[in-house]
C-alpha cells in the first residue's frame, strides 16, 4: 500500500504496511493542508489539554511519566531537556524543531512534515508552552521544498486560529512561530551547530557545555528537538503516556520512524516499537533480496551488525553496545554481494565530505582514514594500516568535537571487527570476496599485516 | 698625629678604591670569557665583531646596560627594591677585602680573615631575598626564596669543609693559610674529600650552573631580577660574576697555595719581582677555576629544584662532617698541626 | 663502570673536545653558501615588472600543505577569478591550471564564473531587504540569487554582505556550506544521488553508464556545454533510489539503460528547440 496519493507526499517517501504506526497512522488521512482536517482526527486536543489543564510542569510531568526520549540519535531524555531549559529565569526562550535532515537516508522527518505538518507543529508549540519560550521556529532544510510549504501554510493557520502567535487559546501564553530555512548538512544534525546556522553563522558545532538548554540562540535557553520527538511529544500529550508505553521496552517506550533502504524488497518508510529485533524490521520491509549479509543501522554515524546479530533489539542501547547508533532511523540493509570495505570506505567518505571543517581530528582525521582504506582496497596496505585504522578512530572519537565526528568511524570499525576476513581478501590478494569490486589477483604481500587479530581487536 | 694611623686609613681607603675598580674589568673578563668559550664549546665562534676578535663585546654590553631605562614598578617597596642590589653587590666587593693576592698585597691583613670572608659573602643572600621580596612579584619572591633556602643549605657544607682546612693548618688567616701550604704543599692533597665538597658548595652558593635554581629562566623567568633593569640589574650581573671570581680566587687560597707557584723553584722571589709572581700565579690559577665554572656551565644541565635540597642535606653535610672528623683524628695523631 | 657522577666528566671531556673542534657557524655576510643551481629562493608573492602578482593561483602549494592550511584566490594567467572556498578547500582541486603544474590531466575550464560577472545589484539589495536584513535569512537570501543565477556569484555575495553590514567571511561561510552552487553550471544540471540508499541500490553503476554516455566524469561539463555531471547526497531518494535529478527534476528507480533514455531525450529535446528558435528568426 502506498499513501503517497492521498497525503500528496513527495515521490521519495513511500509508507510500508505493517508495524506500529502511530505517527505514519494519520497522515493519507489527515489533509496537510487543512486544519480543519486535522482537528476532525483529534488534532490540537493535545495543545488544549496542555494549556488549559496540565500547565508546563504537568507536561513535563506527563512526557516523564510516558519516558519519551530524543529521537534525534541521541536518546536523552526530553522531560529532563524540557526541565533544563524551563528552569533557567532568562527571557526570550527559544524551541527549535530540527528538521534539517541531518541524514539523506532517513526521511522519517521529511515525511511527517509533509504529511502531517500541524502534528510537528502542536508538538513545537507544546514544547514551548512548557519550557516558556516565546518562540519557536521550525528550521527546515532548504530542499524540502514541499514540506516547508505545508509549514508555512500550517502555521498560518494555526496563528489565525489562535493556537499559536499572541495569547494562545485566550490564556496568557504567546509564542512567535516561523519557519526558517536551513542549508542541510551532516552537522546541521548537531544542535549547536543549527543554533549557529540560526544566527546566520556558518553551522558549525560549538563545545559543550553551556548547552543549548542554558545558553543557545541569541544566549537564550533554547531546546532543540527533532520532529519526530515532538511529534512524539504531541500524540502523548493527546494520548496519555500509558498510551504511549504500551508498546517498546522499559527504558524506551513508543515507536520509532525507520527508513528501511538497500537490499530489501520493499525500501521505504515504516513505523516500529522500539526493541523490534532487528530481523522483523527487514521482514516487514519484505526481507532481504539476496542473502543478507549485514545491516548497517544508523547512517554514517551508526555501524554495521552481521547476519547473526539479527535478534538485537532496536534500542539505543543495544545497539550502541554493538558499535552502532540509532541515529535518525537509518536502516540499510546489505546482502552478500556488497563489499563491507567499500562500503565503510563509502561511508567515512561521506562524513568526511560532510566535514564542517572546524574540528581538525575530524577534518584532516577522516581524510586520513579514507586514505587509508583506500590503500587498503588497492591492494598496496603498509603494514601497520589496520593499526593505523583503529588507533586514528579512536583519536577522531576521543577528540571529537560534537557527536557527529565522534561517530563517524563506527561503520567502518564494525564491519572491520566483524568481517576481518574482507579486509583482508582486499589488503592481502586485492581480492573482494563480495565480488562487487573490480579487482586483479595480486600475489601477496611480502611483510605481513599487523592489527588484523583478534587480539588487536580487543584491545581497542 | 698619629701617622700610623692615617697611613692606615690612606693605605685602607687606596686599596678599598682599587678592589671596587678591580671589579669592573674583572666583570667584564669573565663575562667575555663565558661567551667566547660556551661558544666555542658549542661549536659555534660567539662575539667575533665588536673589538679586535670581538673583545670588547662584553664591555658594550655593560654600556649598554648603563643607557637603559631604569624602571621601577609601581608597587614595589621602593627603599628596598633600591637598596637590595647594593647590597649584593657590596657584599661581593667587600669580601675581595681580605684576599691575598699576592705576598703582601692584601688590602685588610686580619687573623681572622675567614671568618669576615664568610660572614661577609653570606650576606648576599639578604640581598637576593629582599630583591624578591621587594619585586612584588611572584617570580621574584619565589628566585628569593629560593636562593635563600639553596645558599643557607649550601653554607654548611662550605664552611664545614673549611675548617678541615682551618684545623690542618691551624689558623683563620689567609695568609698564613698560604705560608702553611708554602710548607707542607698545596692543602688540596691534604683535603681530597674536603676539595669536592667546597667546589661543589661553592658552586650553589654563587648560583652557578648546575644550581642555577634562583634564576631558573625556564620556570621563573629571572628569578629574583625580574622585575630589575637598566644598571640595577647590571648591579646583580655584576656581583653574580665578581662572586665567581672571588669563589674561585678562595679556592686558590685554601686549597692551591694561592700565590704560590706549583714548583718551589726559583722558591720565593723577594721585593717587586716576587709580588708580581705572585699576582701573576694568583691570577692563573684563580681564572683557571672559572673557566672551569664556564665549562661546567657549557656541559651541565640543571638540577631540579627538589634535588638540590638532598644533595646538600643528606650528601655533602655527613661528609663534611666525616671529613672533618678523620683532619681532626689525624692532626692530633701525627701532630701535624701548624700551631707552634 | 658506574661511578656515580661519571657522566658529569663524560660530558665535561666532550665539551672540552669541542672547544677545540672545528666551528659549524657560518660567517653569513663574508661566507656565502653553496646553493644549488635549481634554489629559487624563499617562496614569496611577488610582482612582475608589470605591477602584476606572480602568483597564478595554481594551488600547487595548497595540494602539497599536509594540514591544508593554504587557501588563495586571485587571477589565473588566463584572467580567470579563482575564488577560494569550500570547492577548493575540502574538496578535490578542479582548477585545470591546478591539475596542469601537478601532472595530471588537465581539461579546459570553460565554465568559470569570470570575476565581472555583472549582476542586478538594486534587485539583490531589494532581496536583503525583503528579509529584514537580518543575518538568519541568509540562507533564505541564498536561495533566492541561486534561483535567479543559477548559483551564488561573487560579486552578489559582496553586496549581500554589504547590505547586511556583516562580514564577508561569514557570509561566504554559510554560502559553503549547504549545496549552494558557487559556480555557473553548464547546461543541464546532471545530479546523480550519492545517499547510502543509492548507492546500496546501484546508484554506483547508474553514475558509471552516464559518464560513459557523456564521456566526462563528476563534476565535469560536457565539450559542447550541455550537460554537466555531479553527484549528491541531497537528491533524497529514498524510495526513489537509484535516483538522478535532471536540473530540478528527479527520476528514479532507474537502470542505466533508463538514465541513458533520459539524457537521449534532453538531448533531442535541445536541438529540437535549437531548429524552432531558428526556424522562428
Amino acid at each position: 500500500m502506498s499513501s503517497n496519493g492521498a497525503a500528496g507526499l513527495s515521490p521519495q517517501i513511500h509508507i510500508l504496511d505493517g508495524g506500529e504506526p502511530r505517527l505514519l497512522a494519520d497522515i493519507g488521512r489527515v489533509d496537510p493542508g487543512s486544519l480543519a482536517s486535522y482537528r476532525e482526527h483529534g488534532g490540537y486536543a493535545g495543545l488544549t489539554r496542555a494549556v488549559e489543564q496540565l500547565g508546563p510542569e504537568g507536561v513535563i510531568a506527563e512526557i516523564e511519566r510516558a519516558g519519551l526520549r530524543g529521537r534525534g540519535g541521541g536518546g536523552y531524555p526530553t522531560a529532563d531537556k524540557w526541565r533544563a531549559a524551563r528552569s533557567g529565569d532568562a527571557t526570550g526562550k527559544v524551541v527549535v524543531a530540527n528538521l534539517m535532515g541531518a541524514d539523506p537516508t532517513a526521511l522519517g522527518d521529511r515525511a511527517l512534515a509533509e504529511g502531517n505538518p500541524h502534528l510537528v507543529l502542536e508538538g513545537l508549540l507544546i514544547a514551548a508552552f512548557a519550557t516558556g519560550a516565546s518562540e519557536a521556529i521550525l528550521a527546515v532544510r532548504r530542499d524540502w521544498t514541499t514540506a516547508i510549504e505545508r509549514l508555512r501554510a500550517a502555521t498560518a493557520e494555526a496563528e489565525a486560529a489562535h493556537l499559536a502567535g499572541y495569547l494562545v487559546l485566550g490564556t496568557d501564553f504567546s509564542c512567535q512561530l516561523s519557519v526558517w530555512e536551513g542549508s542541510g548538512a551532516l552537522v546541521a544534525g548537531e544542535e549547536t551547530a543549527l543554533i549557529a546556522a540560526l544566527e546566520g553563522d556558518r553551522g558549525m558545532p560549538v563545545i559543550r557545555p553551556p548547552y543549548p538548554t542554558e545558553s543557545g540562540l541569541r544566549d537564550a535557553p533554547t531546546t532543540v528537538q527533532n520532529a519526530e520527538t515532538l511529534a512524539h511529544a504531541a500524540w502523548i500529550v493527546i494520548n496519555s503516556a500509558e498510551a504511549f508505553g504500551t508498546v517498546g521496552l522499559a527504558k524506551s517506550r513508543g515507536t520509532r520512524l525507520v527508513s528501511i533502504f538497500g537490499k530489501v524488497a520493499e525500501p521505504g518508510l515504516l513505523e516500529v516499537a522500539l526493541g523490534t529485533p532487528l530481523g522483523e524490521i527487514v521482514a516487514m520491509a519484505g526481507g532481504a533480496t539476496g542473502t543478507l549479509k549485514a545491516v548497517f543501522v544508523g547512517g554514517a554515524g551508526g555501524g554495521a551488525l552481521s547476519a547473526s546479530e539479527l535478534d538485537t533489539p532496536y534500542d539505543y542501547e543495544p545497539l550502541h553496545a554493538a558499535g552502532a547508533g540509532i541515529g535518525l532511523g537509518a536502516f540499510l540493509v546489505a546482502d552478500t554481494t556488497t563489499c563491507m570495505v567499500d562500503t565503510a570506505r563509502f561511508f567515512l567518505d561521506w562524513s568526511s565530505r560532510e566535514s564542517c571543517g572546524k574540528a581538525v581530528p575530524c577534518r584532516i582525521g577522516t581524510k586520513r582514514l579514507v586514505e587509508t582504506l583506500d590503500r587498503i582496497l588497492g591492494a598496496t596496505p603498509r603494514p601497520d594500516d589496520f593499526n593505523l585504522l583503529r588507533a586514528l578512530s579512536r583519536k577522531v572519537a576521543d577528540t571529537a568535537l560534537c557527536r557527529l565526528e565522534a561517530r563517524a568511524p563506527g561503520p567502518m570499525l564494525t564491519t572491520l571487527d566483524r568481517f576481518p576476513d574482507e579486509y583482508r581478501a582486499h589488503a592481502e590478494r586485492g581480492e573482494c570476496l563480495a565480488g562487487a569490486c573490480t579487482t586483479a589477483t595480486l600475489p601477496p604481500l611480502r611483510v605481513p599485516l599487523q592489527g588484523l587479530e583478534p587480539a588487536a581487536a580487543a584491545d581497542r | 698625629m698619629d701617622w700610623d694611623l692615617v697611613l692606615g686609613i690612606a693605605r685602607f681607603v687606596v686599596a678599598t678604591t682599587l678592589l671596587l675598580l678591580l671589579t669592573i674589568p674583572t666583570a667584564f673578563i669573565i663575562i667575555q670569557m663565558e661567551l667566547k668559550v660556551i661558544a666555542l664549546m658549542q661549536l659555534r665562534y660567539g662575539p667575533n665583531r665588536v673589538g679586535p676578535k670581538g673583545m670588547f663585546q662584553s664591555t658594550i654590553h655593560g654600556f649598554k646596560v648603563l643607557a637603559k631605562e631604569d624602571v621601577t614598578p609601581d608597587l614595589v617597596d621602593r627603599p628596598t627594591f633600591t637598596l637590595a642590589p647594593w647590597m649584593v653587590f657590596m657584599a661581593a666587593a667587600m669580601s675581595m677585602l681580605v684576599i691575598p693576592f699576592a705576598p703582601g698585597l692584601v688590602a685588610f691583613e686580619s687573623s681572622i680573615s675567614v671568618v669576615y670572608f664568610f660572614a661577609i659573602l653570606g650576606l648576599s643572600v639578604v640581598g637576593l631575598l629582599v630583591a624578591g621580596w621587594a619585586s612584588y612579584n611572584k617570580y621574584s619572591l619565589l628566585g628569593g626564596l629560593r636562593s635563600a633556602a639553596q645558599m643557607v643549605s649550601y653554607e654548611i657544607p662550605l664552611t664545614l669543609s673549611i675548617v678541615g682546612v682551618v684545623v690542618l693548618t691551624g689558623s683563620l688567616s689567609f695568609t698564613q693559610i698560604i705560608e702553611w701550604q708554602l710548607q707542607h704543599g698545596w692543602a688540596v692533597i691534604w683535603q681530597l674529600v674536603g676539595f669536592p665538597i667546597f667546589f661543589i658548595a661553592a658552586t650553589a652558593e654563587i648560583n652557578r650552573t648546575p644550581f642555577d635554581m634562583v634564576e631558573a629562566d625556564s620556570e621563573i623567568v629571572a628569578g629574583f631580577a625580574t622585575e630589575y633593569s637598566g644598571m640595577r640589574f647590571g648591579f646583580f650581573f655584576f656581583a653574580e660574576y665578581v662572586s665567581l671570581f672571588i669563589m674561585s680566587a678562595i679556592t686558590v687560597t685554601l686549597f692551591f697555595g694561592g700565590w704560590l707557584a706549583p714548583w718551589p723553584f726559583p722558591a720565593q722571589l723577594e721585593g717587586f719581582i716576587g709580588t708580581l709572581y705572585g699576582l701573576f700565579w694568583f691570577f692563573l690559577k684563580t681564572y683557571l677555576f672559572v673557566f672551569v665554572a664556564v665549562w661546567m656551565r657549557a656541559t651541565l644541565p640543571r638540577v631540579r629544584v627538589d634535588q638540590l635540597m638532598g644533595l646538600a642535606w643528606k650528601v655533602l653535610l655527613p661528609v663534611a662532617l666525616l671529613n672533618l672528623l678523620v683532619t681532626g683524628v689525624a692532626v692530633v695523631v701525627f701532630n701535624l698541626s701548624g700551631v707552634q | 663502570m658506574a661511578i656515580p657522577g661519571g657522566g658529569i666528566f663524560k660530558g665535561m671531556a666532550t665539551t672540552f673536545r669541542n672547544l677545540f673542534a672545528p666551528k659549524v657557524t657560518r660567517q653569513y655576510p663574508e661566507e656565502r653558501p653553496q646553493m644549488s643551481e635549481r634554489w629559487r629562493g624563499r617562496l614569496d608573492l611577488i610582482y612582475d615588472p608589470f605591477g602584476e602578482h606572480k602568483c597564478e593561483v595554481c594551488f600547487q602549494c595548497a595540494q602539497v600543505c599536509p594540514v591544508e592550511a593554504i587557501d588563495m584566490s586571485g587571477f589565473d594567467s588566463q584572467g580567470n577569478r579563482i575564488r577560494y572556498g569550500m570547492p577548493e578547500i575540502y574538496d578535490e582541486r578542479t582548477d585545470p591550471n591546478a591539475h596542469r603544474r601537478a601532472g595530471l590531466p588537465a581539461r579546459p575550464m570553460r565554465n568559470l564564473a569570470r570575476w565581472d560577472e555583472a549582476i542586478d545589484e538594486p534587485w539583490v539589495r531589494g532581496v536583503v531587504d525583503g528579509y529584514g536584513g537580518r543575518p538568519e535569512s541568509l540562507v533564505a537570501i541564498f536561495t533566492a540569487v541561486q534561483e535567479r543565477y543559477g548559483y551564488l556569484p561573487e560579486r552578489a555575495l559582496r553586496v549581500v554582505s554589504d547590505r547586511m553590514t556583516i562580514h564577508w567571511a561569514q557570509v561566504f561561510g554559510a554560502a559553503g556550506l549547504g549545496g549552494f552552487r558557487l559556480l555557473p553550471a553548464e547546461g543541464h544540471v546532471i545530479t546523480v544521488c550519492s545517499c547510502a540508499a543509492c548507492r546500496f541500490a546501484g546508484g554506483d553503476a547508474l553514475l558509471k553508464e552516464l559518464s560513459a554516455e557523456l564521456g566526462i566524469g563528476p563534476r565535469e561539463s560536457t565539450d559542447d556545454g550541455a550537460f554537466t555531471l555531479e553527484t549528491a547526497d541531497d537528491v533524497g531518494a529514498g524510495a526513489l533510489a537509484p535516483a538522478i535529478r535532471l536540473d530540478t527534476l528527479v527520476y528514479g528507480p532507474l537502470t542505466g539503460e533508463q538514465a541513458r533514455h533520459l539524457v537521449h531525450e534532453r538531448r533531442r529535446a535541445d536541438v529540437r528547440a535549437t531548429v524552432r528558435a531558428g526556424r522562428a528568426s
